[in-house]
């Protein structure tokens, strides 16, 4: 017991932050003063009699400390409480507050569905009109016709379209109306039997029958109503095909985010249509490789590209307003153009590309690999000077050396597009006519005309029917399913992203943005339901540019891949060193106390 | 006063007026210097401040001026002449030199109720701690670029002069003010409360709760008033968020001899809030530390938060160095204790000479960078902290030595 004692007490003693201190003379060599430490053996009882005692035992070679006085650990004690209270009242709750990522919510389910098309059927409603003066019984002859498209309908489950079919009120001006998709006109013609005529720039599509006998009247009547129903179908069956495909999630681009979501609706289009004929999708796959992104504005550059210094200038100005502005208004309500010109002389193409030369059309032949590489990118001024996509459309003149200059093709334009790109069109000049330093309007307009077919083609436009505004009609339905399709999908790959990152954090602008968004789908899933499409088109760009922005959302990304050995980085070459001293004032502190009590039991026994 | 003292000040106050008559570019030059001008105490900023000011254009628009709005209504009556503001800067360092002799000649550096100091006899007369102040190189400097924490300077030291003789009042409406210019004087109130308590005769003593209480209602009546006339000077209360936001939030990272800049342009900036509480909870962490452990010295506790705070606020310069340097002379009865002097006198003059240099090599030569600049103001922030380190060893040891009275001149160990 006592050896247990002597002991505790001289561990206390070298623990105890204090100074010892011996007489010069003594020879004050730490050794020494480690060997005193531990053979003196303190009488029991020398702590109580305090710091007199031991001062006044001169006699002794060596002295020991007195024992800290009360106050003095007091003191001690509450330094030690008073930076641990600050470092877990005032530091704590700090930590928590500036490092807690803030993530506002966000209508998750609601992201989820969809994404998933649960929440919008999406429906093309489609009103046609008839107008049908020489025939008696029209009303009975529609009833046929939509009972036709409505059992076509049934069969194939679920196609967007639903043809409405009305007669046409007489006052009401033909082909103008908004809503009305296209208006037919039965006219009995004797002499060409059952025939349809789309007129090229009205939504009118004239429909010849041969006049009913009166003896077969319900056989006329049956047979011109199933040619109608015939008509409208493949007026339509293009678009439909392409709004079909846009609806499905492309299956064709795996690396893509909505390749998750995509895969369930891959299967349920397998099981609804198993006989889609594989040569339409490719034809549209084909066709929408070349489409450029949808945007509300475009940007588009015509250049004049001349191998020499002739022709010296292009009446492109006029001959933009005569052939193409038509057009471009007309296309208004889905995107609208800026337009920009230039004329860039001794242009030459690229280095790597040479024509053929071929001796018995006496002509020179671009390779078709080469077309790809025609556009020399590095000496051509192209670069876009616009935040809108860019558009470019280039007429090429070639050195008279190798004039006539043609492409291998079918068509005689002479003329090629880049997919998502533009278009170029080579024009060879007769160098030995006169007046060839001027491109008049007149020679423009087939390059302006064949220009006007790439920019629908870029842009989207199904190429048939003959009909302009048919297309275009065709054209917003299916700009509005894009974007419905690619806000929807955003809005699922945001909140997937979301799910799957909880570290990322999420400000208030993206669940602004995303009930924006949502806002906006559902308004232009009504419109669609309603008939108006250009509507919709405006609903669904904004839900669109929404989605985009609360998806690409800068502050959102900073700290996707923030590890927390990262944070252990940034926390402990400060932090370490600071709590240091505190951690080891606690356990010191801890250790006297567990030593005092320790002693005090002694004693006691 | 003694004839001596007198001498002294004259002196001084001759050398500042002859380095300004004799080298008119040097407060230009010397209002450039980062280790002596920052972006809250700036005389550069504070005459753009003036000019929108008298303009009718307020002062923190378009975000270089940080400064407190009384500045601005006293620099604005002052007629527009440089020999005039020159004579306020002279004279604001007279006054602090005047308040360190009322500090030195009370006696409460060496003799407090609780605390005798054996060395009494070593401690330097009250002249020789005015000439440590008027002629520390650190101080004219200060004196000569202009910047305002010169006012701070004698504003801290008159409530300092104020609460050893006892008088609460002049004391705490200082430290007000000293707070209101430049917040972090806000830190030294409890020291300030113990000292002026101390300091109190004996026979009218009230309960230390009653007097914090009272003291701290006097506090905040006359920070109050003070906002409320800064208010009615610039119209509006964006001045707060100018001046105070700004040593807060440190939007400004503009170099200076602190380590806090540096810190905060490598920061990640997920991070910046956390740490920007971190460093201001760092400076917190010491105020009630210190004052327990020096409560018998609260003059010294008070001395070693400005000592601390000189080196880990946010914008500091070497004014604030060079008043804690002369706030130390006041204790020199200890510095024979003090266990590094040659040491850290070599270090605070290597940071000294070779800060400029760096910062030229950095900004101007381009042939160094920033680096080289931190590194320096490293070396100048480990040698004040070692001092503060040593200068509080050398106190406590002094301390230890009343209990212990044996013990004086003798080697220590800790073990």
């Amino acid at each position: 017991m006592k050896d247990n004692d002597a002991d505790s007490r001289r561990r206390r003693y070298r623990e105890l932050l204090h100074n010892i201190t011996m007489d010069k003379d003594d020879g004050s060599q730490p050794e020494k003063l480690a060997q005193d430490a531990d053979s003196s053996i303190l009488p029991a009882g020398f702590v109580d009699k305090g710091a007199d005692d031991s001062t006044g035992d001169s006699a002794a070679t060596f002295k020991q400390p007195p024992p800290e006085r009360p106050e003095t650990i007091r003191t001690r004690l509450w330094v030690l409480i008073s930076a641990w209270m600050i470092a877990i009242f005032l530091g704590l709750p700090l930590w928590h507050a500036t490092t807690t990522i803030y993530r506002a919510p966000l209508p998750m389910q609601e992201m989820q569905n969809w994404s998933e098309g649960k929440l919008c059927k999406t429906e093309f409603p489609l009103l046609v009109e008839v107008e049908a003066p020489s025939l008696p019984d029209a009303e009975n002859l529609l009833k046929t016709v939509q009972h036709a498209l409505d059992d076509a309908n049934d069969f194939a489950a679920h196609k967007p379209h639903h043809l409405r079919l009305r007669l046409a009120a007489r006052k009401a001006v033909s082909g103008k109306d908004e809503n009305v998709a296209c208006l037919l006109r039965l006219i009995p013609d004797s002499q060409n039997g059952y025939n349809h005529i789309v007129q090229s720039s009205s939504r009118i599509v004239d429909i010849h029958y041969p006049p009913p006998s009166s003896s077969s009247q319900s056989s006329v009547s049956a047979g011109l109503s199933k040619f109608v129903a015939e008509t409208l179908e493949v007026l339509f069956r293009q678009e439909q095909e392409l709004i079909e495909y846009l609806l499905l999630p492309q299956t064709s681009n795996p690396g893509s985010l909505n390749a998750l979501s995509s895969q369930s609706a891959d299967e349920g289009r397998d099981k609804k249509a198993p006989s889609k004929p594989r040569a339409a999708t490719a034809d549209i796959n084909r066709r929408m490789s070349r489409v450029v992104k949808y945007s509300s504005s475009y940007h588009i550059t015509f250049s004049l590209f001349t191998a020499t210094a002739l022709p010296a200038s292009w009446d492109i100005e006029s001959a933009i307003s005569q052939y193409l502005t038509p057009l471009l208004s007309a296309l208004s309500p889905i995107s609208n153009f800026t337009i920009s010109t230039q004329v860039q002389y001794y242009a030459s193409i690229s280095s790597g590309v040479t024509p053929t030369y071929d001796g018995t059309s006496q002509s020179w032949t671009l390779k078709k690999e080469d077309l790809s590489s025609f556009i020399n990118s590095a000496e051509w001024p192209l670069a876009s000077i616009s935040n809108d996509p860019n558009l470019n459309f280039i007429l090429y003149i070639p050195h008279p050396s190798i004039s006539p200059l043609t492409i291998p093709s079918a068509s005689h334009s002479n003329s090629f597009l880049l997919p998502q790109w533009g278009g170029v069109t080579i024009l060879n000049l007769d160098h030995s006519a006169s007046h060839l330093d001027h491109l008049s309007n007149p020679t423009l307009k087939p390059v302006l005309e064949t220009f006007a077919t790439h920019l629908l083609a870029l842009l989207g436009a199904p190429p048939h029917p003959a009909s302009l505004p048919i297309r275009l009609d065709s054209l917003t339905r299916q700009r509005s399913a894009e974007v419905l399709v690619s806000a929807s999908s955003t809005l699922g790959s945001l909140q997937r992203l979301v799910n799957a990152l909880p570290s990322i954090s999420i400000p208030t602008t993206v669940s602004d943005s995303v009930q924006d968004s949502i806002r906006h789908l559902s308004l232009a899933c009504e419109e669609l339901r309603k008939g108006s499409f250009v509507k919709a088109l405006q609903m669904g760009r904004v839900a669109q540019e929404e989605a985009e922005k609360a998806f690409f959302e800068r502050t959102m990304v900073a700290q996707v891949y923030f590890p927390d050995e990262h944070k252990l980085a940034v926390y402990l070459p400060l932090l370490g060193p600071v709590s240091v001293p505190l951690v080891l004032g606690v356990l010191r502190e801890v250790k006297r106390f567990m030593e005092e009590r320790k002693k005090a039991r002694g004693q006691s026994a | 006063m003694d004839r001596k003292s007198l001498l002294v000040i004259g002196a001084g106050a001759l050398i500042r007026l002859v380095l300004f008559t004799a080298f008119p570019s040097l407060p230009t030059i010397l209002a450039q210097r980062v280790e002596i001008s920052t972006p809250v105490t700036s005389y550069k900023r504070l005459q753009e401040g003036i000019y929108l000011y008298t303009h009718g254009v307020s002062p923190y628009d378009g975000g270089v001026f940080h400064q407190a709005p009384l500045l601005l209504s006293l620099f604005s009556i002052l007629p527009p002449s440089t020999i005039i503001t020159n004579l306020l800067y002279v004279l604001a360092d007279i006054f602090s030199a005047i308040s360190l002799i009322q500090i030195a000649s009370s006696g409460v550096p060496t003799v407090t109720p609780h605390h005798v100091s054996p060395r009494k006899a070593n401690s330097w007369p009250p002249w020789a701690i005015a000439a440590a102040f008027l002629f520390n190189p650190f101080t004219i400097a200060t004196c000569i670029a202009r910047p305002t924490i010169v006012f701070t300077n004698t504003i801290i030291l008159h409530s300092i002069a104020a609460a050893v003789n006892g008088r609460r009042g002049p004391a705490f409406v200082s430290m007000a003010m000293a707070t209101y210019l430049s917040l972090y004087p806000v830190l030294l109130l409890p020291p300030l409360l113990f000292l002026t308590y101390d300091s109190l005769k004996a026979t009218s003593k009230p309960s230390i709760q009653a007097f914090s209480a009272i003291s701290m209602i006097i506090l905040s009546v006359v920070l109050m008033i003070y906002f409320k006339l800064s208010h009615l000077i610039t119209g509006s209360w964006e001045f707060v968020a100018s001046t105070y936001g700004v040593h807060l939030l440190l939007p400004d990272l503009t170099p200076n001899v602190g380590l806090w800049w540096y810190f905060f342009i490598e920061m990640f900036d997920s991070f910046r809030a956390f740490f920007l509480c971190l460093f201001q909870l760092h400076l917190l962490i010491y105020v009630p530390s210190v004052c327990l452990r020096l409560r018998k010295q609260p003059l010294f506790a008070l001395i070693t938060l400005i000592g601390i705070s000189s080196i880990f606020k946010s914008y500091p310069a070497i004014g604030d160095t060079g008043l804690y340097l002369s706030l130390l002379t006041l204790y020199n009865h200890t510095f024979s204790l003090m266990r590094y002097t040659f040491f850290l006198a070599a270090a605070i003059l290597y940071a000294t000479f070779l800060g400029p240099a760096f910062y030229y090599l950095w900004v101007y030569a381009g042939s160094g960078n920033a680096n080289f600049f931190y590194a320096i103001t490293l070396v100048w922030s480990i040698s004040n902290a070692l001092i503060v380190a040593d200068a509080v060893y050398a106190t406590l040891r002094d301390e230890h030595e009343t209990e212990r009275p044996e013990l004086i001149g003798k080697d220590v160990v800790q073990i």
